[in-house]
């Protein structure tokens, strides 16, 4: 929430794979507050999408990639923080992080 | 303890529109156990403000707060300099907590953020249950312990009603029959014949019928 009020464009929350977690149900437990979290936002007037919990397991660097970019786009597409936008004259959306960035 | 739930942020916002400097009030016990009401819904009530005011350019200004408990002079005086610094309370306190406050701060709108909801326990994880309705002058040991007046739907004090199905309350049928449960209860503790008796209808006078009440003790005041 503070990330959001703060201007985040985008928040992707990563927990373990499900069944794994070190704290035995801490990802299950994670992703009920984090849909609790996008009902409140969404009660704010905020586009919920701009958070997302995803859930892969530590040695899974092609899956984690898949997930962000698929965040990116999705936050491209929605365009910037509408609280940025209200703080200030709007600014071209940026183009974010790139492909080469994100790779391993 | 008093259970209560969060008003949507919508009901939120439109309470608090054409005010500027918020504090949003929380309270440290019985809403903070019951998760409404805390440090933590404070802060998350208040991000969620913050944002609708923002998208809505509503100018709102929030400042957070939580105290130990609204219903108290000692710890409502911590607050005073918070109060006093801005324009509208937005309490998360029960209803006694908003009065409380309103009370001792007669120039400042105070405004409930929660729905006050009953007297009940924590069941289990995320499930609270509402077991007493404050009626004024308790007949539980009349009834194993199980109240009939808060658990039955129709607060029937010689029960059951017999629309019940099973073991499901017919008004309710996620709800246990409470006399289903008065009768369990009263047989597992040898006392059935207690069941016999026909209980004379109830002097609603020491519950809300009879005004708001108030209780006075003597060997306590100054
Ligand atoms: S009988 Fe009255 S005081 Fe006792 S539990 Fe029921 S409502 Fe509460
Ligand atoms: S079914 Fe049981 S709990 Fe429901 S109203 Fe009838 S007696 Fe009361």
């Amino acid at each position: 929430m503070k990330a959001f009020e703060n201007g985040a464009d985008g928040v992707l929350v990563a927990g373990c794979e499900e069944g794994s977690c070190h704290f035995s149900e801490g990802n299950f437990l994670a992703k009920r507050r984090v849909n609790y979290a996008r009902q409140i936002l969404a009660e704010a007037g905020f586009e919920s999408e701009r958070l997302r919990m995803v859930n892969l397991g530590a040695a899974d660097p092609g899956i984690f990639v898949g997930l962000v970019e698929d965040m990116i786009k999705t936050v491209r597409e929605l365009g910037p923080n509408p609280c940025k936008q209200a703080d200030a004259a709007p600014e071209a959306m940026p183009e974010g992080i790139t492909e080469q960035e994100i790779r391993p | 303890m008093i259970v209560a739930e969060r008003k949507t942020i919508p009901e939120l916002v439109e309470i608090l529109n054409g005010h500027k400097k918020i504090l949003v009030l929380g309270c440290g016990t019985c809403v903070t156990v019951c998760l409404a009401g805390g440090e933590r819904e404070v802060s998350i009530i208040s991000s969620a403000l913050r944002i609708a005011s923002n998208i809505r350019k509503l100018d709102f200004e929030i400042e957070e707060l939580t105290i130990e408990r609204q219903c108290d002079n000692v710890f409502i005086e911590q607050a005073t300099e918070a109060i006093e610094r801005n324009d509208v309370v937005l309490s998360l306190g029960c209803g006694a907590g908003v009065q409380a406050i309103a009370e001792r701060f007669l120039e400042k709108p105070v405004y409930a953020g929660l729905n006050t909801e009953f007297i009940g326990v924590l069941e289990e994880r995320g499930i609270w249950t509402e077991k007493c309705a404050a009626c004024g002058a308790c007949v539980l040991h009349q009834y194993g312990g199980i109240c009939p007046i808060t658990r039955c739907a129709k607060h029937m004090l010689n029960g059951p009603c017999g629309g019940s199905r099973e073991d499901r309350c017919e008004v309710r049928p996620d709800r246990p029959c409470a006399w289903q449960l008065i009768y369990q209860r009263l047989k597992g503790i040898g006392q059935l014949d207690r069941l016999k008796k026909i209980a004379p209808p109830k002097n609603w006078e020491t519950s809300l019928d009879g005004g708001c009440r108030v209780i006075i003790r003597e060997d306590h005041r100054i």
